[in-house]
């Protein structure tokens, strides 16, 4: 990894709802449903809302840097 | 005629799922740090950013000190061309001190604000990945225990 710290973490996030997507084609039972509800969904909710903040401030830094360049 | 592989399809879909949770818990921690590094080097550039302005300021404010005894002198004698650049290099560098130091507060602000995101974003990947990744292994062994099966853990 050698971009944006958000940006690789997105793609990292990608890769994993690929991943979830495969498991899914051949795990598809309550207990599937079940780590669905009580991990996946949660697992992916506070990684998205910790990229979505990281890329913002990820934004102000950049900006702080190139608006004091003089 | 179905094959064994098919039957166990979904344990080795498991078996790769927690591996892929593995890779992305370490991947996603590289990430936080990265993005902890880049807050740390922002504070440190646009701190010396102040520091250089403030030290042009110095010599500035002094120059214009000098020019302005000069033209006290050159007064009396007769006339002086003014200390008018002199003045305006020091208010640039008030202008940028001003500056860098809203920056800095923004920085310090959006910080602020980045802690407690931060922080539940590490205990997920410390704490909470871990025990899905060890609920993903149980399944997994539930699962070869109940059909019999005893694979090789990948």
């Amino acid at each position: 990894m050698a971009g944006r710290p958000h940006e690789d973490g997105e793609l990292l996030l990608r890769e994993i709802g690929a991943a979830w997507a495969k498991t899914q084609q051949h795990w598809h039972d309550d207990m599937a449903s079940s780590f669905g509800r009580s991990h996946w969904t949660p697992l992916i909710d506070e990684s998205r809302s910790y990229l979505r903040v990281l890329g913002e401030f990820m934004e102000l830094l950049a900006a702080a840097e190139r608006e004091t360049e003089y | 005629m179905t094959d064994v592989a098919d039957i166990h399809a979904d344990i080795e879909a498991l078996k790769e799922l927690a591996s892929a949770l593995t890779r992305y818990r370490h991947a996603q921690r590289e990430v936080a740090d990265r993005g902890d590094y880049q807050i740390a080097a922002t504070r440190a550039s646009l701190e010396e950013k102040a520091s250089q302005w403030r030290s042009l300021l110095a010599r500035r404010q002094a120059d214009l000190a000098a020019c302005q005894h000069a033209a006290a002198m050159d007064t009396e004698a007769g006339g002086h061309p003014g200390c008018h650049a002199e003045a305006a290099a020091v208010r640039e560098a008030e202008d940028r001190i001003e500056s860098i130091r809203r920056w800095q507060q923004q920085v310090e602000d959006g910080a602020s604000a980045f802690v407690g995101p931060s922080s539940r974003f590490r205990n997920l990947l410390d704490v909470d990945l871990p025990r899905t990744e060890h609920h993903l292994l149980a399944i997994i062994d539930g699962l070869e225990a109940a059909r019999g099966v005893r694979a090789a853990r990948s």
